[in-house]
């Protein structure tokens, strides 16, 4: 049970506010260790919220170096305080605090906002993100909510899936599925028409997104409706029709009289990109969840071939047979940026402060 | 065991459903989320551990925070799942994976499939499709359970022989409610037989501040009285108004399993120690013990979950071997436990901070449960104060149980694939051994 006190923790600034929680940074007055502290709140009407009990209930059971660590959950009479490792910023906030490198942005011709990232960094981000993503999978964990503002990075260049209050588990049959998950901009087409069957892909679609939006620095698919957001994905990804998706009429919000777009070139939208990268990016976001590439064959892609190389073919190895499981896998993670610059980390690191 | 009643599937339902849940709205169509719940008269009644609150007024209407949007919002359509195709093997019957209606495939299960429905590689897996669908096979002459079966599937099983794995997501809710009822029936029935004898020592409230957090919240549960609602009317009524998917209803088992093991094996580490020497001077050992400490302790350990085998707290529970089979079997006889259990006596404080799943504390348990599981495992819940209505309980209180909950369980209610299937299988067995036992009754009585 809890031995543990809200007064261990010394509050400091607020870090966000969340539509269930606020989230505090905190020092441990015992080691000195700074800490995130999510207070969520207990309603009378409602009781425990079912995000909290997901995210605690999953979060304890996902140990993973890319999944944020949950330490401890201490209660009091009407709140629950959810102990978590710190990091430093969301992906979101990452993003918008980096200096456009000189003659950077006459690449992607935008007006305003941040720009993208450096490649290495992107890939290095993709690979714990996909890592992060292939560990919930294999436990039979769907996100739910993947979106630059849920990942979470450190100083050492960490990346970290964040926030499962949307999550939950799959793998029994017979289940109600709501489509009313993950942000707008980040949300499959599947789901968007309507499904209620969606399955891993969805987490996919939306990793695919983030990776262009790190590429441009702007969300890739910004919507405003269901419909508008479907519209600005079939007008880079085409129109789909019962022949390129058998199927896809019997979806509750198929519509007959959608625009007929074709499909663009990924290219165009996203010059900086390289052909192998750009390969894993339409594996990432194609229209029919069936077609998706998995995230463990995302992380076998020859675009993160070099990652693999670092670690001297171990990592291939273990990628392939062990992800999602914390063994040689992590220690060789854990070494993190040592003197050999064996870390994929390293290159960012110094860009973040 | 007069009070166990599993008989034929519609009979019972109806009999205790017309006895205790009040007249209602039909709820056949979209609206039950609306319709008023009717009080069940006072359902539950106060808790010796205190909670107080107002009743809620009884015709108030509450409606669901995310009203389901079909008319049976469970069982809709099957996940396209590769993990799960892929681990289910060859010979496994997949549901109609259409998305459109669940109520054809609801409405007429295919009564008899044979049990030979399985891979020929171990285990067989069966899909169960009703409660009658168990009852054929069950009563099949070739079936385990119809044999001797005090030796052969239970303790001296030949630990390479795996019994079939009983699937029983496609079953009716209804149906599944019924085993899990008719379980949870057994085991409470058997452990208030104990109390009796253990005259369980329940401290008065004012008490309870000296005692540590996890006995409160075990007190928490516990009624003054019992309350007059069957299981099966308690289960059926929330069911009825809170209508939610299968594993909500199985998870149970699996929550009150853990919690038992995890509140239990404290007290019991140190009765071990001073049991030793009195166990090792009574003859027949600890193993006369009949509490059921493990709803799953009718599985057989071949069968008991990887997960389980896996927890240390396993390690410090007693063998228990009063495992449902064997009350069922054995005509007991109403004596008392004998010697071993005299450490307990000689100090019945030591005895409040055991956890034992009664008449007293189910109906609490179970609609504390629902509410933790169906929040975990369903996008469609509903607010508290519908299940506080629903369960006759004050809000104020059901949201006390709930965090109690949350706590005894360690806030763990992730369920593995693997844990849930072997409870599946156990329930099965369990009500399939259940049938046997009744036609055996019945066929002596003749």
């Amino acid at each position: 049970m809890d031995k543990r006190h809200p007064s261990s923790f010394q509050q400091l600034e607020k870090l966000g506010e969340g539509t269930y929680a606020t989230v505090f940074k905190g020092r441990n007055r015992q080691t000195g260790e700074f800490v995130a502290l999510k207070e969520i709140h207990l309603d009378s009407e409602e009781g425990t919220p079912s995000t909290a009990i997901r995210e605690i209930s999953l979060m304890k059971e996902l140990k993973h170096e890319n999944i944020v660590s949950l330490h401890d959950v201490i209660h009091t009479e009407n709140k629950l305080m959810l102990v978590f490792e710190y990091m430093d910023k969301d992906l979101k906030k990452y993003m918008d605090s980096q200096p456009l490198p000189p003659g950077y942005d006459s690449h992607g011709g935008r007006s305003r906002g941040a720009g993208g990232l450096p490649p290495d960094t992107i890939k290095s981000f993709m690979y714990q993100l996909l890592r992060g993503i292939a560990f919930c999978h294999d436990n039979r964990v769907l996100h739910r909510d993947l979106k630059p503002q849920n990942l979470l990075i450190n100083t050492k260049g960490q990346l970290k899936l964040a926030d499962f209050g949307l999550a939950r588990a799959f793998g029994i049959p017979v289940n109600t599925f709501s489509n009313e998950v993950v942000t707008l901009w980040y949300r499959a087409p599947d789901v968007l028409l309507g499904s209620r069957t969606y399955n891993t892909s969805i987490d996919i679609w939306s990793a695919g997104c983030i990776m262009a939006e790190m590429y441009t620095g702007r969300p890739l698919f910004p919507g405003t409706t269901n419909e508008d957001q479907l519209q600005k994905i079939f007008r880079l990804m085409g129109t789909p029709s019962e022949r390129s998706w058998p199927g896809i009429s019997s979806f509750p919000e198929y519509r007959q009289g959608w625009q007929v777009y074709a499909t663009q070139d990924l290219q165009i939208l996203l010059p900086m990109i390289d052909q192998v990268g750009l390969s894993l990016l339409s594996g990432m976001l194609q229209l029919r969840p069936e077609m998706r590439i998995s995230a463990e064959q995302a992380l076998r892609h020859p675009w993160f071939a070099e990652i693999h190389q670092r670690y001297g073919g171990i990592q291939q190895q273990v990628v392939a047979q062990q992800m999602g499981q914390q063994g040689l896998n992590q220690q060789v993670m854990q070494q993190g940026p040592g003197p050999a610059g064996a870390s994929y980390g390293t290159s960012m690191a110094q860009g973040a402060y | 065991m007069g009070s166990i009643v599993i008989t034929a599937p519609p009979l019972h339902y109806q009999a205790s459903s017309n006895r205790t849940i009040p007249t209602a709205p039909s709820s056949s169509s979209a609206s039950h989320e609306r319709a008023p719940i009717p009080m069940s008269d006072a359902v539950l009644q106060g808790t010796t551990a205190a909670t107080s609150g107002t009743r809620p007024t009884p015709h108030a209407r509450h409606s669901a925070q995310h009203p389901p949007k079909s008319p049976h919002p469970e069982p809709q359509s099957t996940p396209q799942n590769p993990t799960q195709d892929a681990s289910a093997g060859s010979g496994h019957v997949r549901p109609q994976a259409t998305a459109s209606n669940d109520s054809s495939a609801r409405a007429s299960p295919q009564l008899v499939r044979s049990p030979a429905d399985s891979t020929s590689s171990s285990p067989p897996r069966i899909r169960v499709q009703s409660l009658s669908h168990i009852q054929s096979f069950a009563l099949d002459g070739t079936s385990p359970f119809s044999q001797s079966r005090s030796s052969s599937r239970r303790s001296c099983r030949d630990p390479s022989d795996i019994g079939p794995q009983y699937e029983i997501s496609a079953m009716p809710v209804a149906d599944i409610i019924e085993m899990v009822a008719g379980l949870l029936t057994k085991i409470t029935t058997t452990n208030d037989r104990q109390h009796e004898h253990l005259h369980r020592h329940i401290p008065p409230p004012d008490g309870t501040n000296n005692l540590d957090p996890q006995t409160s919240s075990v007190l928490a549960f516990h009624g003054k009285n019992i309350p007059n609602i069957s299981i099966l009317s308690y289960l059926s009524r929330i069911h009825k108004y809170c209508p939610t998917t299968y594993e909500v209803f199985l998870s149970l088992l699996v929550y009150f399993d853990r919690m038992t093991e995890r509140v239990n094996a404290g007290p019991m580490q140190s009765l071990r120690q001073a049991n030793q020497q009195s166990v090792e001077r009574a003859t027949p050992g600890p193993r006369d013990s009949s509490r059921m400490d493990s709803v799953s302790s009718s599985l057989p350990a071949s069968q008991r979950s990887p997960m389980e085998s896996r927890r240390q707290v396993q390690a410090a529970a007693p063998p228990s071997s009063g495992s449902l089979g064997r009350a069922a079997d054995s005509p007991r006889q109403d004596h008392p436990p004998s010697s071993p259990e005299r450490p307990l006596d000689a100090d019945p404080y030591s005895l409040s901070h055991f956890f034992v799943v009664d008449s007293f504390n189910i109906h609490r348990l179970v609609i504390a449960g629902v509410t933790c599981a169906s929040k975990f495992f369903s996008d469609v819940f509903y607010t508290n104060s519908r299940y506080a209505k629903v369960g006759g309980l004050p809000l104020a209180e059901l949201n006390q149980l709930e965090l109690q909950f949350l706590l005894l369980n360690d806030f763990r209610l992730a369920v593995p694939l693997e844990e849930m299937e072997a409870y599946g299988t156990m329930l099965v067995e369990f009500y399939a051994r259940e049938v046997v036992a009744q036609q055996n009754a019945t066929q002596a009585h003749r």
